[in-house]
């Protein structure tokens, strides 16, 4: 077979691909050369791993065609993309662990290799010399008699590329390999994998960092919202760059103007907790949104978990206006009529398997339950609950989507949902835009900014200056426990975020 | 940092103790620490445990066991379970039995239809679990107590005496061994070379272990499911079939509970309930030895017939807990 024979081109020409709710591909061309490294990045919901599953053969395209070498091939199933020499390194390390080294590398060829030509048995020596074979090309020294469960994780990710050379592998996808290993381990991978690009292998490598797309690979394609948005050499592509076509378009930071008013809606006096918070004071307008800055432990969270009365506090006073009136207000009592959205609300604020509406209306079902035995008024509940999906822009296949299949970005928005159907004046959120990816996270800030400016408070803490930048009229900046500084958004520069925060202590 | 670095020399000894013994632990010898142990005691108790006849009769007595053993191993080994083994054995050979009194099919015709019933009931709790996707607890279970009324329906709940010469297997013997002791061991050794040496039994071990990543290899997970279901089928089959040979007569409560004796040598074994983990040979044949050896010791002391239950009871408890324990291990092995 001469060399030529033995490189791959791939070309993936206008895939399409739509799961229920998500538009996953939108005409999506991509070629991947032999002997260079492809990158594809983009945020989390971007696509790539939709992408690398349609060549591994996991899932199906609706349609689109990929050729490989120019011919066209159909990938309906794992055993068809290993026959056109696709192999796929998974993300989640696909691995039998109480099997041996061997019989993970072999699983899928051990049909050739047979001790006796009329009976099915294998034949064991053969099979451990060609794993050590395979192994020692990767530089990785393993028994092939151990069972995988009991190799360190770099090792079991240098197994798994054994497979998918033993399995006959030309073009391989690497879908975030070094998401789990050392970072001595990673170095091990790329020197592994830059030996197999220089034998000619065709490789696309799926990572969202863009320091190690940076280090290995020689092109880059990003992807955001299932389309193509950018690609190009890693020489000309900045981080700045990839990051811009990263972002979508269409949703960009729109900084409404703040209407803060004069009238006091909540006022904070000396209030001290046991360790934090000490002696904090400040008022909370109307339509405001007052940040709450600091550094990691310097009691933000509890500071809010103080003033609702999830901790106790020695001394101060919380007032809260009802009616005309500022009256001061038993903390406990102060939760019912505010809204607080915690950090971990994945995993304790949503059901996951009802739909979005029920959410939403989850946390005030009284309104519409009946005096007399609390009989739910399912039709007028829907109709309330779906004004907030429509309101919060919840992107959803239909109004009837479970809140499981929405992306992290939209089920934040369904929690907050959940809070306004409510109608309450007062938010707390502490981290709301944690762990959502970029374009979730300026449609969750613009969605504070609005409801800001429709007259809701909202208290926002946040260890990112940026967001506190972009989100807040006012900002408390906290240091062990005591308000270090109160500054408007025209003194909000980084420096004197920085310089206030760690000024005192 | 000086912790840490202790803290990584210490995960560094465990773990290579760990990978010195490839996985193995006392909960994988216990088994055999059980067994030498039954067998000094009982022969101390009682003179005539270890001879030829008693050891011969325990083996013959228990060989249907043994056979259903075989096919809950796999069962099991593929991540499944199959409760319905007692209640197709029944039917299987209800209806070969039924056939061979009232229409003169001859004995060896009618193993064959028995074996066959068998396969096609195997097969059905195939298709249902893996085509319908359904529980595989739940098909099982509902085969279990619908064949039972199917087998009783068929015989009016009466027994049906079987040909004498059916007995054949049992008396006769090469070199003075019994022929079926022979043939069962024979079977339990190809049962293991099939699970060890061949593709099909690698597949297996791979569905058990992972049944996600065996499909995204392209592994027919569904196809190797059903095979194994229909196995487990036509060794229940076998396994009624030698046992109602064995007494000449199939009772009415032919197969009643086999499938937690079944199970529960085979976890003895150390076959895992969560799949994956296991040898027919000597894992499952061992868990057999000291189940029968517990039974056979029991009833030469002459102890109350009441006892049995309650130590079959204790048995099946221990051999969970066993399980339980392994993969405990298993779990803090992955996690490094």
């Amino acid at each position: 077979m001469s060399i030529e024979e033995n490189l791959k081109l791939i070309e993936i020409k206008n895939i399409h691909k739509q799961f229920p709710g998500v538009y996953a591909l939108n005409d999506v061309s991509i070629t991947a050369y032999p002997g260079e490294v492809l990158g594809l990045v983009g945020v989390n919901g971007a696509g790539k791993s939709t992408l690398m599953n349609i060549l591994g053969g996991i899932l199906r395209p609706d349609s689109g065609h990929i050729l490989i070498d120019g011919k066209p091939v159909e990938i309906n199933s794992p055993r068809d993309s290993e026959k056109n020499s696709i192999a796929f390194i998974q993300q989640e390390i696909q691995f039998f662990f109480n099997m041996t080294v061997y019989e993970n590398v072999f699983l899928m060829n051990l049909q050739d290799y047979r001790k006796y030509k009329y009976l099915p048995l294998l034949d064991k020596k053969e099979l451990c010399k060609k794993t050590n074979e395979y192994l020692n090309m990767l530089g990785c020294k393993v028994d092939p008699n151990l069972k995988v469960g009991a190799l360190h994780i770099g090792e079991q990710q240098m197994v798994q590329i054994a497979r998918a050379l033993a399995q006959g592998g030309k073009i391989l996808l690497f879908d975030e390999p070094t998401s789990s290993l050392s970072l001595k381990e990673k170095e091990k991978l790329f020197e592994v994998i830059k030996n197999l690009k220089e034998k000619g292998d065709t490789i696309i490598f799926i990572s969202h960092y863009l320091d190690e797309v940076q280090n290995i690979c020689d092109r880059v394609v990003v992807m955001c919202d299932g389309k193509v948005s950018g690609e190009g050499l890693i020489s000309d592509m900045s981080k700045e760059r990839i990051t811009s076509y990263m972002i979508p378009k269409e949703i960009k930071f729109k900084g409404v103007k703040s209407k803060v008013s004069e009238e006091v809606v909540l006022e904070v006096e000396n209030l001290s907790g046991f360790k934090k918070p000490k002696n904090v004071t400040f008022k909370l307008h109307k339509g405001e949104v007052l940040g709450l800055w600091g550094l990691l432990g310097s009691g933000r969270t509890e500071t809010i978990r103080t003033i609702l009365g999830f901790d106790e506090a020695i001394s101060g006073k919380v007032f809260f206006k009802e009616g005309n009136t500022l009256k001061e207000i038993k903390r406990k009592n102060l939760l019912k009529a505010c809204g607080y959205i915690t950090e971990d609300r994945h995993f304790n604020g949503l059901f996951l398997a009802m739909e979005i509406w029920k959410n939403i209306t989850s946390s005030n079902l009284k309104k519409f339950a009946s005096k007399f035995l609390s009989v739910l008024n399912t039709k007028q509940e829907k109709e309330e609950g779906l004004i907030y999906v429509k309101r919060l822009k919840v992107a959803a296949s239909s109004q009837f989507s479970l809140t499981g299949q929405l992306s992290g970005g939209n089920q934040q928005k369904v929690v907050i949902g959940k809070w306004l159907s409510k109608e309450t004046n007062i938010l707390l959120l502490d981290e709301p835009t944690k762990g959502v990816d970029v374009g979730a996270k300026i449609e969750i800030q613009n969605l504070i900014r609005k409801l800001a400016s429709d007259g809701t408070s909202c208290i926002v803490v946040s260890s990112e200056v940026e967001e506190i930048q972009h989100l807040c009229d006012n900002v408390i900046v906290m240091n062990e426990g005591n308000v270090v500084a109160y500054l408007s958004a025209e003194e909000m520069t980084t420096q004197r975020l920085i310089k206030e925060c760690l000024g005192k202590g | 940092m000086p912790g840490k670095g202790l803290a990584d020399m210490e995960k560094n000894i465990k773990e290579i103790s760990l990978r010195r013994n490839n996985g193995l632990s006392m909960v994988d010898y216990a088994i055999y620490v059980v067994l030498i142990g039954l067998i000094i005691v009982y022969a101390t108790l009682s003179p005539s445990f270890l001879t030829t006849r008693n050891i011969f009769g325990m083996l013959l007595n228990g060989s249907h066991l043994l056979i259903l053993s075989i096919g809950m191993g796999f069962v099991l080994l593929t991540g499944l379970i199959d409760l319905s083994v007692g209640s197709i054995a029944y039917v299987s050979v209800v209806i070969a039995g039924t056939l061979m009194r009232d229409h003169g099919v001859s004995p060896v015709s009618g193993l064959l239809i028995c074996l066959l019933v068998g396969m096609g009931l195997g097969l059905i709790n195939g298709i249902l679990i893996v085509k319908l996707k359904l529980n595989a607890i739940l098909v099982t279970l509902a085969m279990m107590i619908g064949l039972r009324g199917v087998g009783h329906q068929i015989t009016k709940s009466l027994i049906i005496e079987l040909d004498q010469s059916l007995q054949f297997v049992i008396i006769h013997t090469v070199g003075g061994i019994p022929i079926m002791v022979i043939l069962v061991i024979a079977l339990i050794i190809i049962a293991q070379i099939v699970l060890s040496q061949t593709i099909f039994g690698k597949y297996v071990t791979a569905i058990g272990c992972n049944e996600k990543a065996a499909n995204n290899l392209g592994i027919n997970t569904d196809f190797i499911k059903i095979i194994i279901l229909l196995i487990s089928g036509i060794l229940a089959a076998m396994a009624g079939f030698y046992s109602s040979a064995n007494l000449g007569t199939c009772l009415q409560t032919m197969g009643d509970g086999w499938e937690f004796q079944a199970i529960s040598i085979a976890v003895l074994g150390g076959v895992s309930l969560s799949g994956g983990v296991g040898k027919i040979f000597p894992g499952v044949f061992i868990g057999f030895l000291v189940m029968v050896i517990i039974e056979n010791g029991l009833a030469l002391l002459g102890t109350t017939f009441y006892l049995l239950p309650i130590i079959r009871g204790l048995v099946i408890f221990l051999a969970m807990f066993a399980d339980s324990l392994r993969v405990k291990r298993a779990q803090k092995i992955m996690s490094y």
